[in-house]
């Protein structure tokens, strides 16, 4: 009886602490992946924290902030002190405000740079990779980690996402080929809320 | 003209800023303490006629002219890098996948050269020597040009040179008793204004070579003279 109950134990424990086990997906899989979690998002809030780890630097740049977005082509990050600064998107139109000066940037970017047309980009479902890039995908229990290593030349080496179970982002990861490291986590991502335009104002 | 913005340097620390953009301390100064090295998250903003531009980034300098400069987009990404040597300047940018490299005076006129030949002169805040410490000092300069030193209790507040350019500093604080402005305000002869503020500075600690060197892997390097006016 003792032995059996001992046994019944280690399975538990077994069942309870394994590590989930992941499953490999294809590249397009994962693609999709990401473009299913977007395509039934009108908007979104989420804290954030962004970490950066440059090479000139031995202690991390840790930015807490909040962030919002709204189809089809609304962005807001807010952030919060000792790094304070807005940065507002509305499609080609960046505005940004850093630090304790007040002072505010404007910046017009080019038509094929607007927010709006990314997202046109991202909602048009994936019929292959795009040649030269390198995608991999993995379910891990819940979440769905895709990295994608772009075409060479560019200045990003490596994007990883992770996706939670909702569709939602967890996590993004930048590598720079000069080796400096971008990592933003979401915590407390609000689908849908119905956010307006009036929400993406600079004070 | 992100390049003009590389001859700001220092700025703000938060713990130290206050309304008041001038002094005085409240903390106590070493007697002969000046600014060897500067580790610090930067804001830097340039106002020209057609242009205002903002980045945070981090900066890195070391007494007497070698400048490491990194400029970040709001998502963390790098805008641009900049390294200065003694006289040799290297400018890259990773999103271009080009950079540049040459001495200061070989880059084009339209892309901030003026800028950075007064780089050592906007660093260089130590006091005149036997000068009064509140006061102003005029004294020759190079090529030259009048420099005007306005100091304000033993601190270089304002300098001004006869062909039009002016920095000011302001938001001195004292770290571990060394005077370090947190804020620098500079106007070029044509008007363009730069403000650069430091966030959370560490003074005087030991900076490693390697920091000092830009990493020009998989970039395409050209000649400064061939830097083009974005």
């Amino acid at each position: 009886m003792k032995s059996l109950l001992q046994l019944w134990l280690i399975v538990v424990f077994v069942m309870v602490f394994q590590p989930a086990q992941a499953r490999s997906l294809t590249p397009l899989e994962g693609l999709e992946a990401l473009r299913r979690s977007f395509a039934g998002l009108q908007d979104f809030t989420a804290e954030l924290t962004q970490e950066k780890q440059l090479s000139i630097m031995k202690k991390k740049l840790v930015m807490q902030g909040t962030i919002k977005f709204k189809k089809p082509d609304r962005f807001m990050m807010v952030l919060d002190p000792p790094y304070s600064g807005v940065v507002l998107l509305k499609d080609t139109v960046l505005e940004q405000r850093l630090g304790n000066s007040g002072e505010r940037q404007r910046i017009v970017l080019p038509p094929e740079q607007g927010l709006g047309r990314w997202i046109d980009a991202v909602a048009k479902p994936v019929t292959s990779v795009p040649e030269g890039t390198e995608v991999q995908a993995e379910q891990v229990g819940s979440l769905t980690n895709v990295l994608i290593r772009p075409a060479k030349g560019g200045q990003v080496k490596e994007l990883t996402i992770v996706l939670q179970q909702d569709g939602t982002v967890r996590r993004l990861e930048l590598l720079e080929r000069a080796g400096d490291r971008t990592v933003m986590t979401f915590r407390k991502t609000r689908k849908n809320v119905g956010l307006s335009d009036s929400d993406f104002r600079m004070e | 003209m992100y390049r003009l913005l590389l001859i700001l340097f220092v700025g703000l620390l938060t713990a130290c800023s206050t309304t008041s953009p001038q002094l005085p301390l409240s903390q106590s100064l070493l007697p002969g303490a000046v600014v060897e090295t500067v580790s610090s998250t930067v804001t830097v903003s340039l106002r020209t006629a057609d242009r205002n531009l903002a980045a945070r980034g981090v900066m890195l300098y070391r007494r007497p002219d070698q400048l490491r400069l990194v400029l970040l987009s709001p998502f963390g990404t790098t805008l641009m890098e900049a390294q200065l040597d003694g006289e040799q300047l290297t400018l890259a940018y990773p999103a271009n996948g080009v950079a540049y490299q040459g001495q200061i005076n070989e880059l084009p006129p339209a892309t901030g050269q003026r800028g950075f030949a007064m780089l050592r002169w906007v660093l260089a805040t130590d006091t005149p020597p036997g000068a009064a410490a509140t006061g102003i000092v005029s004294r020759p300069a190079v090529k030259g040009v009048i420099e005007q030193i306005s100091l304000q209790d033993g601190l270089v507040v304002e300098k001004n040179l006869s062909s039009g350019e002016r920095v000011r500093y302001r938001n001195y604080c004292s770290h571990n008793g060394v005077p370090l402005a947190q804020e620098l305000l500079m106007e070029s002869a044509e008007g363009d204004r730069i403000r650069l503020t430091l966030e959370e500075p560490e003074v005087n600690l030991s900076l490693e070579d390697q920091a000092f060197i830009i990493s020009l892997a998989g970039l395409r390097l050209l000649p400064l003279s061939q830097l083009k006016t974005p």
